[in-house]
């Protein structure tokens, strides 16, 4: 049966309250930006008793330990309670030196439904989008996968922040980027974005539709 | 359920476009890169209302095609290129063209900071390069300090006990304080007690020669500003007064903030002695008139020292000839000479060495000595150096020995032609001279000789006198004579006849004394036996030689006429003695004749010329030469002669050797003038004979003895003597035969001559 979310939540970066599902990006141009918004943002999540899901390369478990035990929460016993999983972008996004939108959406989908059947509050998952995407096998779907991915938070309200380094990506893509995502973090700031195309608008645009 | 206005929706899209633009200008200070934000722009400028198509251009330009819009990217005129837009509904661009504005304004500022970021990062990574470099040449710096002063510390340490050890002094000098801690050696150098002195640097500057002190002071400061180890040579007074010159060593082992000198270290060396060394190599190179020089391969240039200069004459500040142009100096016969000598030691290496003529700067033509070697790098030759010699003067000197060696020569032909024709008349001399000697031994000889020669024949001139008479008388009493011979008596004087043969041939000399004492006895005899006329029957007897056994004769001695029988036959044995008389006469005359003979026998040719040697019989020669001087012996002096037997056989010059014994008898002979005895003792002896003539004369002193073979001396009289007998007699016995003579005298003892002649081998 499908927890319904009838409470707003806080993403951690000011004191906005969303409803669950929220698909925001941010494009950080410094490691230090990224692993702030990536541990507020888990914090939050832990905090307000949801599920929380991190995809990073650099944000290690020392990196979280340190972080959480501040606040007085141990790394430790959020894994083994199943409230934090951590693992490597790569890990995750290219099983296989491939990047397969439809398995992400399922793994997303199930990650969903986990956190229901575990009780938990919500779900969140932050995940930072490494380089290789634009060079693996199956990168090219990255516009595409974000796109489903706003369609299948309709129906699975899991709150995602896809981190994206300005080092790394054009301007160009970043703003197709911008279009997929309808919010961005800006300077801390969770804003509506109003180069969002709705993803039936988009996939039709790109003939993924 | 909201009905929303025309109004509702304009504003909405309004805040829509506003939106994008204010969210592209915050992502666009994410954006790293200008091509980064170029290409973002170009992207969502497009969803703007009423703009179709976005260029960008990196650099303004003046033309702007129809229906394009410049929004160049300038602020503090710094040309960050042009966006130019394409409108395709200006009614829908218009509204938000100011805002485009504002944004392409926030783009150039973004493109400007991201530029001046740019500069500053560039900048700040040179500062931080530099820095870097820095810190690391600061830790190399600090590093190396530790060690230096480390190692310091230890060769410090180390420099103390070796120069503890070792001849030179040590001092410790504190420059800010002016203290400076001088070692023992340091003092005991100059003569003082250690710590004699104040350990300061004002006793540095007193003990420097007043009159070079200041010059000295500056000097050194000079050296130790210039280098952080250095050295300096000048001169100290020693406690003595005298003056020690000193190389001075020096380290500077800390500095300031400044980079001023606050320590140094360093070593007093006595060099006193190479300082002469220098000094006298200096002089000894002016007298020697040589000079160094180098030409530097690379740049072509020459270096000299002084003594170059002054060899070729330029002035010390004068530029002088390179490489290519000092062989023009030289005199042009020897320009190739040179040319090669040089270039085969650059190329062959080993030493150059050669001698040429050269012109000097002012004009004067001189002969140089050059030698010189290569220096190799890396298998180039670098540099050729070495030494030039002016040797004009040696060269001069050489034309003069070989001018004067040259007459010389002529000199020496012509002195020993005159040398050759002096020493033929001396041969001739000499050979006249000997001659001369031996003729007057000759004419010593001859008088008694002659005499010698003489009483033979005074013998036979009476003898035959006596023959004569006695043969006329006999003639004339022939008949009775033979008649009475025939007579009983006669028989009887027949004994008495055989008996007067038989003792004439045995019969001796009488002395008057003896034969009148005979006389007496015989007559005694006779008178005992009734003999009449005793007395003259005996004289008569004496006459006929008979002396003895008388008895058997007394019965023919009673005849009556005895006298007169007896004279008749006394005739006759007188004339029998007469005949005896004169062949001994002739016999004595003839030995000298052969002795004189022998004497003056030649040993040389028709020209003089010595002929070979021949066995003589030194025996022989002595007896030969005594009986030539019996005239001079037989009365007062007694010959002993000892020749002993198996005498080696002598080979040599008869005549030589009989001049020297004639000399030696002679000289004998003359010395003992009031008689006495002369022995003459041959004997063999080491392979040869030896003659020892031996008198028993005046004998001679020892200063006469030791010049005794001297040419020309002689203790005769005036005229007696040549005064070369006895340096013949040497030359004869030691030069011409190899043999060895010898002086024994004493005065008043007498002299012996031994001479030693060697037997054939």
């Amino acid at each position: 049966m499908a927890q319904t979310c009838d409470h707003n939540i806080n993403l951690g970066f000011t004191d906005q309250k969303f409803r669950p599902g929220v698909h925001a990006c941010q494009i950080f141009n410094s490691d230090e930006e990224r692993e702030e918004a990536l541990l507020q943002f888990v914090y939050s999540g832990l905090k307000s008793g949801e599920r929380v899901s991190c995809f990073s390369e650099k944000v290690n478990d020392k990196i979280f330990s340190y972080y959480l035990e501040q606040y007085g929460i141990s790394l430790e016993e959020v894994k083994e309670q199943g409230r934090l999983v951590h693992a490597r972008t790569g890990d995750v996004y290219f099983d296989h030196d491939c990047f397969e939108p439809d398995r992400m959406l399922n793994l997303l989908e199930k990650f969903h439904k986990e956190s229901q059947e575990m009780n938990f509050s919500g779900a969140r998952v932050i995940g930072e989008m490494t380089t290789e995407i634009q060079h693996i096998k199956g990168g090219e779907r990255l516009l595409e996968y974000e796109s489903k991915v706003s369609m299948l938070l309709k129906r699975c309200p899991v709150t995602a922040v896809c981190q994206y380094d300005a080092n790394t990506f054009d301007g160009a893509l970043v703003m197709d980027i911008l279009k997929v995502h309808p919010f961005m973090i800006i300077k801390g700031r969770v804003v509506s974005n109003p180069f969002y195309m709705k993803p039936e608008e988009y996939l039709k645009e790109i003939g993924k539709a | 359920m909201s009905i929303e206005t025309n109004s509702d929706t304009e504003i909405k899209l309004e805040a829509k476009w506003l939106g994008q633009l204010l969210l592209m200008q915050s992502v666009l200070y994410n954006l790293p890169t200008k091509d980064s934000i170029i290409n973002f722009v170009n992207k969502g400028i497009t969803d703007l209302p009423g703009i179709g198509e976005c260029d960008y251009q990196s650099h303004q330009t003046e033309i702007t095609p129809e229906n394009m819009v410049r929004f160049p990217l300038s602020v503090q005129e710094k040309d960050h290129g042009v966006f130019l837009l394409k409108i395709d509904d200006h009614d829908k661009f218009s509204p938000y063209q100011d805002y485009i504005n504002n944004f392409f304004f926030a783009v150039g500022v973004i493109l400007e900071e991201r530029y001046q970021r740019r500069l500053n990062q560039k900048h700040q990574e040179s500062i931080e390069q530099s820095l870097d470099q820095r810190t690391l040449q600061l830790l190399e710096e600090i590093k190396e300090r530790k060690e230096t002063e480390n190692n310091l510390r230890e060769i410090t340490l180390q420099h103390r006990l070796v120069l503890k050890a070792s001849n030179d002094g040590f001092f410790d000098f504190n420059v800010k304080e002016q203290k400076i801690t001088y070692s023992d050696r340091w003092f005991t150098m100059l003569g003082y007690e250690p710590d004699e002195l104040p350990h300061t640097y004002d006793t540095w500057i007193s003990l420097l020669r007043p009159e070079n002190r200041d010059y000295v002071e500056k000097g050194v400061w000079e050296a130790i500003n210039a280098n952080a180890r250095w050295n300096y040579e000048f001169e100290m007074r020693r406690k003595d007064g005298t003056y020690a010159w000193i190389l001075v060593r020096g380290m500077i082992v800390e500095k300031d903030g400044t980079g001023s000198p606050v320590r140094i270290l360093g070593t007093h060396t006595d060099i006193t002695k190479r300082k002469q060394a220098e000094l006298l190599l200096n002089a000894v190179g002016k007298i020697a008139k040589i000079g160094g020089w180098e030409i530097d391969m690379v740049t072509g240039r020459s270096s000299w020292t002084k003594g170059v200069y002054d060899i070729a004459e330029f002035e010390y500040d004068q530029s002088i000839p390179g490489s290519n142009d000092h062989i023009q100096y030289y005199l042009p016969e020897y320009r190739d000479f040179v040319a090669k000598k040089i270039n085969d030691l650059i190329e062959n290496g080993g030493q150059m060495e050669y001698e040429a003529q050269f012109t000097t700067q002012k004009g004067n033509v001189k002969w140089c000595r050059a030698i010189g070697q290569r220096t190799m790098v890396n298998g180039v030759c670098t540099a050729i150096n070495g030494t030039l010699q002016d040797i004009t003067a040696f060269k001069e000197a050489e034309a003069e020995l070989t001018k004067y060696r040259e007459n010389l020569e002529q000199l020496v032909k012509d002195r020993t032609n005159e040398l050759e024709e002096t020493l033929s008349i001396l041969q001739k001399t000499q050979s006249q001279l000997i001659l001369f000697e031996k003729m007057g031994a000759l004419r010593h000889l001859i008088s008694g000789i002659a005499h010698e020669i003489n009483n033979p024949l005074g013998a036979i001139d009476a003898s035959n006198e006596i023959l004569l008479n006695n043969l006329q008388k006999i003639t004339v009493n022939i008949d009775k004579l033979a008649g009475f011979l025939k007579s009983p008596f006669g028989v009887q004087f027949g004994r008495i006849l055989e008996k007067s043969f038989s003792s004439c041939a045995s019969s001796v000399t009488l002395t008057t004394r003896e034969r009148r004492k005979l006389c007496e006895e015989i007559t005694a005899t006779l008178e005992k036996f009734n003999v009449p006329n005793a007395y003259e029957i005996s004289n008569k007897l004496i006459s006929m030689k008979i002396y003895d056994n008388i008895e058997p004769l007394v019965p023919a001695l009673r005849h009556e006429d005895v006298l007169e029988k007896l004279g008749i036959l006394s005739e006759i044995i007188n004339s029998i003695t007469a005949c005896d008389t004169i062949a001994i006469a002739v016999s004595k005359a003839s030995k000298i004749v052969n002795a004189l003979k022998q004497y003056i026998r030649k040993d040389t040719d028709d020209q003089g010329k010595q002929l070979p040697f021949k066995p003589v019989d030194i025996r022989m020669c002595l007896d030969n030469v005594l009986l030539l001087f019996q005239n001079s012996t037989k009365n007062f002096i007694n010959v002993e002669l000892n020749y002993g037997g198996d005498l080696p056989e002598i080979i040599g010059s008869q005549d030589e050797l009989n001049q020297v014994w004639t000399n030696l008898i002679q000289n004998s002979i003359y010395a003992m003038g009031n008689g006495g005895t002369l022995t003459i003792d041959v004997t063999a002896k080491d392979n040869g004979i030896l003659v020892k003539i031996r008198d028993d004369g005046c004998g001679m002193s020892e200063e006469v003895k030791n010049k005794v073979f001297e040419p020309l001396f002689t203790t005769k009289p005036a005229g007696e003597g040549t005064g070369l007998g006895m340096d013949i007699v040497y030359n004869i016995v030691v030069n011409n035969h190899h043999g060895a003579i010898e002086v024994e005298s004493k005065p008043e003892v007498g002299t012996t001559i031994s001479v030693w002649l060697p037997a054939r081998t």
